[in-house]
């Protein structure tokens, strides 16, 4: 890892869920403790309802955690607002999710630019050049004018990728992203993830419990019992 | 390229499917709103046409009514002014036709000039009226049955300068039969609708020439009303121009010169000289003598007697200074008769003017002061006034008087009197002793004299001119086309009106809307998830919402605006046609003014873009990751359960037990006078108490499945214990259903409960008929008391078909109609006069509401009660204080008197929903001091023995068919009125049920999206061994408990807050009706249900396990 201050670090981290009247709380996730470097690319893998999702969701400021510190970029995220949050996940996260979560109302090229529009700054002809370079990337050029109703899965999906990036964020956070694919298209997201992680330089921390998946990241990190052990790729 | 817009843009077209719901509910909201405007509009513009047939081209008009002027005024003003001016006479009588067989009373008979046609709108076709013809207006042709050529034959009342009310007037030869042929029938175009009183119903017109009416009525060159055509002037100009050319005539005061004794004396046709006349005449010249000479009935002594004599009341030099006011002299002539001298005590009998012509003769004594002979100023014959009947008569037999004479009493010796000296005085009193006992309301003097060696007629009568206000004998213009179209401004406001009506459906459309639009929110949780995780903030997300939204209200309020047009025909076909008893006229055409359209789309777009924030501004604050995890599935934690459980509770506590105490204190505190709006109060919290309590009854559902131990869930998990709690598992959808459908019902069941039947209870005092049993209005007054036998006689009302009739009869002081029959607002209401002693001995009528300091058990007494010297106490129908006239009670309107003099009259009491709609009651002493030319009664309560009722009816009208009596039971004329009200309920159920449909297709949508949302679990329970059918009468029962506890919490609420109208003497509870509305709305709630449940379970439900 070097010396260089890590783009994201947890410290403490803690997670649990008040439960019904009387019941012990349900703790998610136990003072856990990271730090990621700049470029890495990082698997999470764990068994179904280890807290994956959880751990991401507060890695990308979806949620809070109980206690503890999220750092990103050398800020305390868990000390910023609504706003402040909301302006961070634009400009420096990106998301993949299983389900692609395009909006059907718009083309592939629109879709791909739509984070651009919460900024509201940023949407010149730059912006739609560099979607288009990265749906050329991905191999979607002769489709972006076509709704998400007109593609397969694993379009969608790799649609899904490109708008992760189009914000140039310095985070992606993949949630279980060859979740609901077919083999075949399953492995071709996953390297283009690695290669994209590659040609961008983008931190890539993905949720998974398909160890191959895991296995083309350069870390693997195990959720177990609420906590994150390291794991020999 | 992308753009926030494009992106609203995308959605809108993506999700039109889901959004033309929404346009749908926008487009129903913003026509009924407009529609509501537009129907404002129509009838405002409606009314302002037909204020404007009714004047044609009249801006100002002086009536005077009974005071009649010289026509000539007419054109001496117009010369001056450069304006038409021209002149009429306006009287109010009767017309039949075809030997009776038609018709028609209060008819308006004109006497016309040609410039009176140029007033017109439309000029008739006719040149000009030949004499002995009449033109008619197309309603009085339509109610007689006539056309051109016919004859009729027109009863109208013939002026007479002395009051018919006074007892020295004579009753013979009150009114003229003219035979007329009909020569033309006119369009309101063609001023068939002239009319100076404010409302929409078209007057009864009958126009002929005006000189021959003049010759007819006895009034050669008289005129009572001057109409004003356009022209550059004003009501201040006008009056210059009248003070001007009047002339002391005008105000029908005389001057006579008398050579004989040396004076010149002012006098005039009606005898008395009134309070302006008066003053007038004291101004006039120096050391005017004032003279009252009145009629004695009898002057005796002892067994001596001399009958029907004029009695002088004056000062010097008739009486020596220092006259006591108990003292008379005596004329020789009467002295020998009676065998008087100085010092003998007589007696003098004498007619006293009271209130009416009831003959109540007062007698007085004086002792006598000193004997004069019959010569020099003793002698002088015109110190008798013109009493019309008695001057020119040739003899004692000849007079024709208004009381009756006993021509045995009357000797060869005084008709001898009579031949020689007419009505010379045979006695002198003080004038201060005549003032007392013979002044009355129309004056105190008979005249009053001027040396003539001081002064001239022509000095007389300048000053006379120049000290008097015309306006003090009725002679004023008044801006009768301002007073309309203030009338039509001010009248009924019907865009208001439907838009009270139209309320509900408002409502139901916008929660439609609402509803919709979230659902379809909801259904696009992910889509919003998505943005929220990409870096939206929630206001951005809530914006591209809001954009989609505002663009639908935008489409549905332009489009609305076209529907609203649709809406207001709709609505004024309703009016002119089914709900024509609210309006009273066909006469409404369809006007739109296009600020209104603009107005209206502006208001329903926003009404619509509120409408539609309030249903996103909650979706967009849940987390992005609930959203993207679980969609549209509404989610809450315990602790929230248990606070929204706890406030829902303690809403429900409070609204429920403020209720109760206010029921209480509705039925057993304070003095009943605000019962009714605390049981609405109440009704309304306990519809608001119900709504909480099934707002926690949702929560308490949904969270005791929690917390139930083994034995409790076993006991209650079943299969109706699932379908409700599958009914709080969307709580809000849930509780949106209730409150639209108990809304509703409590708006359906409240407004029906208000209907109103005349018919029950119409005996009794308390109910709106007083308990009378009819209402007669007459034509031509009435001034003989029919409760008296020489009332009846003078009728020829037989006795034994009168027994057991007693009558109240009202002065009328004609005004505009405050009833709700009249769309236009009443500037000056009419007047009843009455004696309240009459309506408080009946105790009849129920008061709604009375003034401070008022005896609650004398209520009516409170007429006679003088607020202080200025006003005058009324009392009026509720609902025609406070809608036909815009006050309640406390409150003070202006009336200007006979004299020009502007008085107050404060309402101090309200009577609810009667007969007496329209008018206010004073008390007849204040009336007629206030306008003493209004004789007789022209409105009569009637009670008649209740098995006799049609026999004392054809006695009635047939005795005073010449006064054109028109006699209503008072049940159908109470009814009348509580058509307009029952009408605005109807129109207000119809549009209610219409809401309460639209809220049970709001419910079936929510089947319909509940089901479809749901259609996995219900294949999994169709894969665990449920049959169809069963999971069909699970969705059905779920949804089927909100729809009877919605029905439910309306429904008892409304009972609650209309339990007095319930009580209530009248009341008429359609039960037919509102089962029919409430059974329809649970049919169509249920069939919504049903189609929804099979709709979302048709197909393979198993298909939809798959998909999970």
């Amino acid at each position: 890892m070097g010396t260089q201050a890590p783009l994201l670090r947890l410290e403490g981290l803690s997670k649990q869920y008040p439960s019904t009247e009387g019941a012990a709380p349900l703790y998610i996730l136990k003072e856990v403790t990271l730090d990621i470097a700049q470029g890495e690319a990082v698997a999470i893998i764990g068994p179904s309802g280890s807290g994956k999702s959880t751990l991401l969701n507060v890695l990308g400021t979806l949620d809070k955690p109980t206690s503890g510190k999220v750092t990103f970029a050398g800020r305390d995220v868990t000390q910023l607002d609504e706003l402040a949050l909301a302006a961070l996940r634009n400009r420096e996260i990106g998301f993949i999710f299983q389900s692609h979560h395009l909006l059907p109302q718009c083309t592939v090229l629109e879709n791909v630019l739509v984070p651009t529009l919460a900024s509201g700054s940023t949407r010149g002809t730059e912006t739609v050049a560099r979607a288009k370079r990265l749906l050329d990337r991905v191999g979607l050029s002769p489709r972006s004018n076509h709704q998400p109703g007109q593609l397969s899965g694993g379009e969608r999906q790799r649609v899904a990728v490109v708008r992760a990036l189009i914000n140039q964020p310095k985070l992606v956070l993949a949630d279980e992203p060859t979740g609901a694919l077919d083999r075949v298209s399953a492995d071709k997201l996953a390297q283009l993830l690695v290669e994209l992680n590659k040609e961008e330089g983008v931190t890539l921390i993905l949720v998974t419990h398909a160890l191959d998946l895991a296995k083309k990241m350069g870390r693997i990190l195990e959720l177990q019992d609420g906590k994150l052990v390291e794991k020999k790729s | 390229m992308m753009s926030m817009g494009t992106l609203v843009r995308r959605s809108l077209a993506y999700h039109w499917r889901a959004h033309l719901g929404v346009l749908l509910g926008a487009i129903v909201g913003s026509a009924v709103l407009i529609g509501a405007l537009l129907v404002g509009d129509s009838v405002r513009a409606s009314l302002k046409k037909l204020a404007l047939l009714r004047l044609g081209q009249t801006e100002q008009a002086l009536a005077s009514n009974d005071r009649f002027f010289r026509s000539a005024l007419a054109g001496e003003i117009s010369g001056e002014i450069k304006i038409p001016i021209t002149p009429l006479v306006q009287v109010l009588g009767t017309a039949s036709s075809r030997g009776g067989e038609g018709r028609a009373n209060k008819v308006q008979v004109q006497g016309v000039e040609n410039g009176f046609w140029e007033l017109a709108q439309k000029k008739p076709s006719f040149a000009t009226i030949p004499d002995g013809s009449v033109v008619l207006n197309e309603g009085l042709a339509r109610q007689l049955g006539v056309k051109e050529k016919d004859d009729v034959v027109l009863r109208v009342p013939k002026p007479s300068a002395l009051s018919r009310d006074a007892p020295l007037a004579s009753q013979e030869d009150a009114s003229a039969a003219l035979r007329v042929t009909v020569h033309a029938i006119v369009s309101d175009e063609e001023f068939g609708r002239f009319g100076l009183q404010a409302s929409q119903l078209p007057p009864f017109n009958a126009f002929m020439p005006l000189a021959w009416l003049q010759q007819k009525l006895d009034i050669a060159g008289k005129a009572n009303l001057l109409l004003v055509g356009k022209g550059e002037t004003d009501n201040a100009a006008l009056t210059t121009a009248l003070k001007k050319h009047w002339q002391i005539a005008d105000a029908q005061i005389e001057l006579r010169d008398l050579p004989d004794a040396k004076a010149i004396e002012i006098r005039t046709p009606r005898v008395f000289l009134d309070t302006a006349m008066a003053q007038a005449s004291e101004k006039a010249g120096a050391n005017g003598k004032k003279l009252l000479t009145y009629f004695a009935n009898d002057i005796r002594l002892g067994t001596n007697s001399v009958p029907y004599s004029m009695v002088t009341a004056a000062g010097e030099p008739w009486l020596p200074a220092g006259i006591k006011e108990d003292e008379i002299v005596l004329g020789q002539w009467a002295a020998d008769d009676l065998g008087a001298k100085a010092g003998d005590t007589v007696t003098m009998s004498y007619y006293f003017v009271g209130i009416g012509r009831k003959l109540e003769e007062r007698t007085n004594t004086f002792r006598v002061h000193s004997i004069v002979p019959l010569s020099g100023i003793y002698a002088d014959r015109s110190l008798m006034p013109d009493f019309p009947g008695m001057t020119d008569a040739e003899n004692c037999g000849d007079w024709d008087t208004g009381f009756p004479i006993k021509m045995d009493a009357i000797t060869p010796k005084d008709e001898k009197y009579w031949d020689d000296h007419k009505g010379t005085p045979k006695a002198f009193i003080s004038l201060a002793a005549g003032q007392k006992l013979w002044s009355n309301r129309f004056g105190d003097l008979t005249s009053v004299r001027y040396d003539s060696a001081s002064t001239t007629t022509n000095q007389i009568a300048q000053a006379i001119q120049q000290q008097m206000d015309p306006a003090s004998v009725s002679l004023s213009f008044l801006p009768v086309r301002e007073q309309a179209l203030k009338a039509v401004a001010q009248s009924q406001d019907f865009g208001g009106l439907f838009i009270g009506f139209s309320f509900f459906l408002i409502v139901a459309a916008l929660l439609l809307m609402a509803l919709l639009f979230q659902l379809g929110v909801e259904q696009r949780a992910r889509e919003v998830g998505t943005l929220l995780a990409f870096g939206f903030t929630p206001k951005q997300v809530r914006n591209l919402l809001l954009g989609e939204g505002s663009a639908i209200a935008l489409i549905g309020g332009v489009l609305g605006a076209v529907g609203g047009i649709w809406y207001a025909r709709g609505m004024l076909y309703g009016l002119a046609n089914l709900w024509r008893d609210a309006v009273g006229t066909s006469s409404l055409a369809f006007h739109a003014q296009p600020q209104t359209l603009v107005i209206g789309t502006i208001a329903s777009f926003i009404v619509a873009l509120i409408t539609i924030w309030l249903a996103v501004r909650k979706q967009v604050q849940r987390p992005a990751r609930e959203l993207l995890a679980e969609g549209a599935e509404e989610r809450r934690s315990t602790l929230e359960g248990a606070k929204k459980k706890s406030k829902a509770s303690i809403i429900a506590t409070v609204c429920i037990v403020l209720g109760v105490v206010m029921v209480g204190w509705a039925k057993f505190g304070g003095d009943g006078s605000g019962a009714a709006g605390l049981f609405f109060g109440a009704g309304g919290l306990f519809l608001i108490g119900g709504l909480a309590a099934s707002a926690a009854w949702l929560n308490h559902l949904r969270d005791a499945g929690l917390k139930l131990t083994s034995d409790q869930l076993a006991a209650a998990f079943n299969l109706n214990g699932l379908g409700i709690r599958n009914a709080v598992r969307r709580r809000k959808r849930s509780l949106a259903t209730i409150s639209l459908l108990a809304c509703g019902s409590f708006l359906v069941v409240a407004v029906g409960a208000n209907k109103l039947n005349a018919i029950a209870d119409a005996g009794k005092r308390s109910a709106g008929t007083g308990g009378f049993a009819f209402i007669g209005d007459t034509t031509l007054p009435v001034v003989q008391d029919l409760n008296m036998k020489e009332g009846r006689e003078f009728f020829g009302l037989d006795d034994k078909k009168m027994a057991g009739v007693s009558l109240v009869p009202f002065r009328v002081k004609d005004g505009d109609d405050a009833s709700c029959l009249n769309l236009n607002r009443a500037q000056t209401p009419r007047l009843l006069g009455v004696n309240p002693q009459l309506l408080q001995e009946r105790n009849a009528f129920t008061f709604a509401k009375l003034a401070e300091g008022v005896d609650a058990k004398a209520p009516w007494n409170a007429l006679k009660t003088s607020v202080n010297s200025d006003e005058i106490p009324a009392i009026g129908d509720f609902n025609s204080i406070m809608w036909a006239m815009g006050k309640k009670v406390g409150d003070t309107l202006d009336f200007r008197d006979e004299r020009g003099q502007v008085f107050k009259i404060r309402i101090v009491g309200a009577v609810a929903n009667s007969i007496l709609q329209g008018n206010l009651l004073v008390d007849e002493a204040a009336l007629v001091a206030k306008y003493p030319s209004e004789s007789g009664y022209r409105m009569f309560l009637i009670d008649a023995p209740a098995e006799r009722a049609e026999e004392v009816s054809a006695t009635l009208t047939k005795a005073l068919q010449n006064e054109g009596l028109e006699l209503t039971s008072t049940a159908k004329r109470l009814n009348a009125f509580n058509a307009v009200q029952n009408t605005y309920l109807s129109t207000f159920q119809i549009l209610g049920g219409l809401g309460l449909l639209l809220g049970s297709l709001g419910l079936g949508v929510v089947v319909l999206r509940n089901v479809l949302e749901r259609r996995g679990e219900l294949a999994l329970m169709q894969a665990v061994g449920f049959r169809a059918q069963t999971l069909k009468w699970l969705v059905i029962s779920e949804h089927g408990v909100l729809l009877l506890v919605g029905l439910a919490v309306g429904v008892v609420s409304a009972l609650i807050a209309v339990l007095p109208a319930l009580l209530s003497p009248g009341a008429e509870i359609p039960y037919r009706s509102l089962a029919l509305t409430l059974g329809a709305v649970l049919i169509s709630g249920g069939v919504w249900t049903l189609v929804a449940a099979s709709f979302a379970l048709r197909g393979q439900l198993m298909d939809g396990l798959r998909s999970e």
